[in-house]
């Protein structure tokens, strides 16, 4: 690595580390009771439900609408292995913890072949029916979750050991993060970007689109169903009403309003919609009216969204010096 | 033979409803290639407007149904007028994209906004979640069918299907015989050349909503009449959903396909619900993966390929 | 043998024969050039030929395979690349983003370098980089590498198409008009690149074109469709005078 690029490297994870120390010491002192701790989870899920989102509506142009449902794989299977199978517990950190971690794998993984399943027969379609066949997905992993009774059924899920805490959530984003940032700046990411942009093009340059495509959907429904598992952890009960057509179009409503061509505007749209409602209690039953009027406001006035294309420093690759005399 | 019977009459009920909801899907598709989610929301409007004119108009015109159900479809296609206007013809000549995701936004703001539930100057806003019973437009009595096996259908089952077929042969005439249906199946074939040839898009898409939203506003009297209750606002997302995969059952875009489909959807569900309720419910979804991985463009539809 | 070798090769749609019995041999190295007035069926020649339609007849064989019935990024992937008649640039990516994705099939590295941002991946995108602004500078779009390649004068953004498509190292190379709205002097500049195109990169090129000063000055054999059909081939000179092209442009008794 040059040393511009330790440089600002470094210089990041300082950043956060900084950010992570002052949590700590709110908390400790009083300031930021577990509440507010509970909130600052809930948003690092959030960015890494959005910005796995933006992958597939973002970046590669598609317009996928039952996100929740990768996340209800994750989440169900996680707590299958942990909670039901294992019995794991937190009182056994050094045993818990590990399974507590291969559980939530194992949970990406089945989001991903979820994914597969449903992305690979409808991607090759046109853009319209994408929309129509992730929402009938989730709702039909939904239904199979409702009627399986070994997986709670409408009763849901509890008694889930409390594995979540303020440091698994801050690796498991930044990771995340860094993992799907390292992708979109990759020749990979390119191709995924050319695809959005013209779809015809991109054929033309040699990108297999459909391959291309599933790739993307398939990874984004891994990184949710991470989360999925990661939330299950926290919440300590799960249910399918958890993870309905709602909760997808929350995730909606954060990445486009955030920013939909940017991770920045994922960051920025799941962190401040998971804040803005505590700060503003009193119109709680208002919520679900004014998300949505902000959402079409946004559309028509501001279509690229908070962030539009400009992305956060820490987010950006360093660039490399260009030779100026070539061979 | 008794039960076979009885599902299909069920299934041709069910598909009548879902025919009207399906047609204001497949029109405005057709006009300006957007899937308006926001429909379903306009199909519960109309029941629910069925909910609150109905006394009205008994009071003022004896009979309630024809009045309540001409209203509703009054309100409904104004309501998709206003709709285009304010949220989606500010986006027409951005990409598809932002058009669907504001469709998404449209639905989500009209279900929420219908279930907010708390009163303004003693008037209740809006609709509330809570149980409705809708109220009774007609006099419900069995009709004897002819023959000797001892059947006998409700004529809410006539009213249904009749109404429907109705306003079917309505839109008919109307998109085949009249200038202005004309003009909708110009824009819907190649709009810039329409436009080129002196046809005025704003009055073509407006007329679209507007003929989409009314038969959704029937579609949504017809339903209240037939189930008797309103559950909450989101009454709408269920047969909207199923509705829909009828229209690209039928073939998007294409008006025909979306009543075939629409019937289709109406008997399969019947018969899968006669034999388990879940199974009922999981064939919607059943139609649409077969639909959609042998034949895409739908049983009427055309594949239209993208000129390069 | 032959680069590119079309035998009887037609496209119906339904009831509209868009081409017919079309035939032609490529040989390497050669400039060819298809004419024909607008709706003559020459670009869904090219459609057929990079995949985006399925003939209802004929045989493709290019480099001595079989290229019918494959995907449009195969054929690319083989060694034919296309520009477009309206400009498909990547208009929210930078221009020098636009060569290296058509770079990317060429690319070294995998998806898990692309995560997890190994010594691989460093690697490859220098050498890209590199690749690509040599590239760039072949075509003095070299300054403009970070803008938007939507911000570009229309000019630089079909001298980037054609940079593109080098990117994916081509054998041959399908130009859809060219000289689509450029002046004579631009057009002279035009035909100059094709020339230089050919010999530095060791190209076989067909092109559409209306502006007849650039068919002309550099296609060493042309192709006549009208309505579908070839109507006549040979050198320019031969071309210019046949009686059929002139009625095919200027309609009789012209």
């Amino acid at each position: 690595m040059t040393f511009l690029r330790a440089h600002r490297t470094i210089a990041t994870v300082i950043a956060f580390a900084l950010v992570y120390v002052v949590i700590k010491v709110l908390n400790l002192v009083g300031i930021f009771n577990a509440y507010y701790i509970q909130l600052i989870m809930l948003a690092g899920i959030n960015i890494v439900m959005t910005v796995s989102l933006g992958m597939v509506n973002g970046f590669t142009g598609q317009f996928s609408i039952g996100h929740a449902g990768f996340m209800a794989v994750g989440a169900y299977t996680s707590v299958m292995i942990t909670t039901v199978w294992l019995h794991a517990s937190v009182a056994n950190p050094w045993v818990g913890y590990p399974v507590f971690i291969a559980a939530i794998l194992a949970g990406g993984l089945l989001a991903a072949a979820a994914g597969y399943i449903v992305g690979a027969p409808s991607l090759r379609l046109k853009g319209d029916y994408l929309a129509i066949v992730t929402l009938s997905a989730s709702e039909l992993i939904r239904t199979v979750i409702r009627v399986s009774s070994f997986l709670g059924g409408p009763r849901g899920l509890g008694g889930i050991p409390k594995f979540t805490n303020l440091e698994v959530v801050f690796v498991f984003a930044i990771v995340s993060v860094v993992l799907m940032r390292n992708y979109l700046f990759s020749s990979h990411g390119r191709s995924m970007k050319a695809v959005r942009d013209s779809e015809i093009a991109a054929e033309a340059t040699g990108i297999n689109t459909t391959r291309q495509k599933v790739f993307v959907f398939v990874f984004s429904a891994f990184f949710a169903g991470i989360s999925g598992g990661v939330f299950a952890h926290l919440l300590q009960f799960i249910h399918p009403d958890n993870f309905s057509f709602m909760k997808s179009l929350e995730y909606l409503i954060y990445l486009y309003v955030g920013g939909s061509a940017s991770i920045s505007g994922a960051m920025v749209g799941a962190a401040v919609f998971t804040v803005l409602p505590e700060l503003l209690r009193s119109l709680q039953s208002w919520r679900m009216v004014i998300y949505p009027l902000i959402l079409i406001l946004v559309m028509i006035f501001r279509t690229e969204g908070i962030m539009g294309l400009k992305e956060f420093s820490f987010i950006l690759i360093p660039q490399r010096q260009r030779k100026e005399v070539s061979a | 033979m008794g039960q076979f019977l009885q599902q299909l009459i069920n299934g041709i009920q069910i598909g009548s409803i879902y025919a009207l909801i399906a047609l204001g899907y497949t029109i405005v598709y057709g006009i300006v290639r957007l899937i308006n989610f926001a429909h379903a929301d306009i199909f519960m409007i109309g029941a629910y407007m069925g909910f609150f004119l109905a006394p009205v108009m008994a009071k003022v015109f004896g009979g309630a149904f024809i009045p309540t159900i001409i209203a509703a479809m009054f309100i409904t296609g104004l309501l998709g007028f206003v709709m285009e206007k304010l949220a989606y013809r500010p986006l027409r000549y951005k990409s598809r994209l932002s058009a669907l995701i504001t469709a998404l936004g449209v639905s989500l703001f009209l279900e929420n906004f219908c279930a907010l539930d708390f009163h303004l100057f003693g008037v209740h806003l809006v609709f509330g979640p809570q149980f409705r019973k809708f109220p009774d437009l007609i006099v419900t009595r069995q009709i004897a069918i002819p023959g000797n096996l001892g059947l006998s259908i409700p004529n809410v089952v006539l009213l249904d299907v009749g109404v429907s077929i109705f306003l079917m042969v309505l839109l008919f005439w109307f998109v085949n015989k009249t200038l202005i249906g004309k003009q909708m199946r110009a824009v819907s074939f190649d709009k810039p050349t329409a436009s080129l040839m002196g046809i005025n898009i704003d009055i073509v898409i407006s007329t679209a909503f507007i003929v989409g939203a009314a038969l959704a506003g029937a579609g949504g009297i017809l339903y209240g009449t037939t189930y008797g209750m309103l559950a909450a606002p989101y009454l709408g997302i269920w047969p909207g959903m199923k509705a829909f995969i009828a229209a690209v059952l039928g073939g998007i875009g294409n008006i025909p396909g979306a009543v075939l489909g629409a019937y289709i959807m109406g008997i399969s569900e019947a018969f899968a619900t006669s034999v388990d309720s879940n199974l009922g419910f999981g064939i919607a979804f059943a139609i649409l993966i077969v639909i959609l991985l042998v034949r895409p463009s739908g049983l009427l539809g055309k594949f239209m390929p993208e000129k390069v | 043998m032959a680069l590119l070798d079309i035998q009887h090769l037609a496209q119906f749609f339904g009831g509209l024969r868009a081409v017919s019995d079309f035939n032609i041999q490529l040989e390497r190295g050669e400039i060819v050039g298809l004419i024909g007035p607008n709706g003559a069926g020459k670009t869904t020649v090219f459609n057929v030929i990079t995949g985006v339609y399925m003939p209802t007849k004929g045989t493709i064989v290019f480099d001595g395979q079989n290229i019918v019935g494959r995907k449009t990024y195969q054929i690319t992937q083989a060694g034919i690349a296309r520009t477009f008649q309206n400009i498909r640039l990547f208009s929210k990516s930078s221009v020098i983003d636009n060569v290296k994705i058509a770079y990317h099939f060429h690319m070294s590295y995998g998806n898990a370098d692309a995560f997890l941002h190994t010594r691989k991946y460093w690697q490859g995108e220098q050498l890209v980089d590199d690749y690509a602004i040599d590239l760039l500078r072949l075509f003095h779009l070299d300054g403009h590498a970070d803008d938007l390649s939507g911000s570009l004068p229309y000019g630089a953004q079909r001298r980037l198409e054609i940079a593109r498509a080098l990117a994916t190292k081509p054998k041959l190379l399908i130009l859809d008009e060219p000289a689509a709205g450029m002046n004579p002097a631009e057009a002279d500049e035009l035909m100059e690149m094709i020339h230089w195109l050919r010999d530095k990169f060791d190209l076989t090129i067909l092109l559409i074109e209306h502006q007849m000063r650039v068919v002309m000055g550099v296609c060493e054999r042309i192709k006549v469709m009208d309505f579908g059909e070839t109507i006549c081939e040979g050198v320019p000179e031969y071309i210019r005078n046949d009686p059929r092209v002139i009625e095919a442009y200027l309609g009789k008794g012209a």
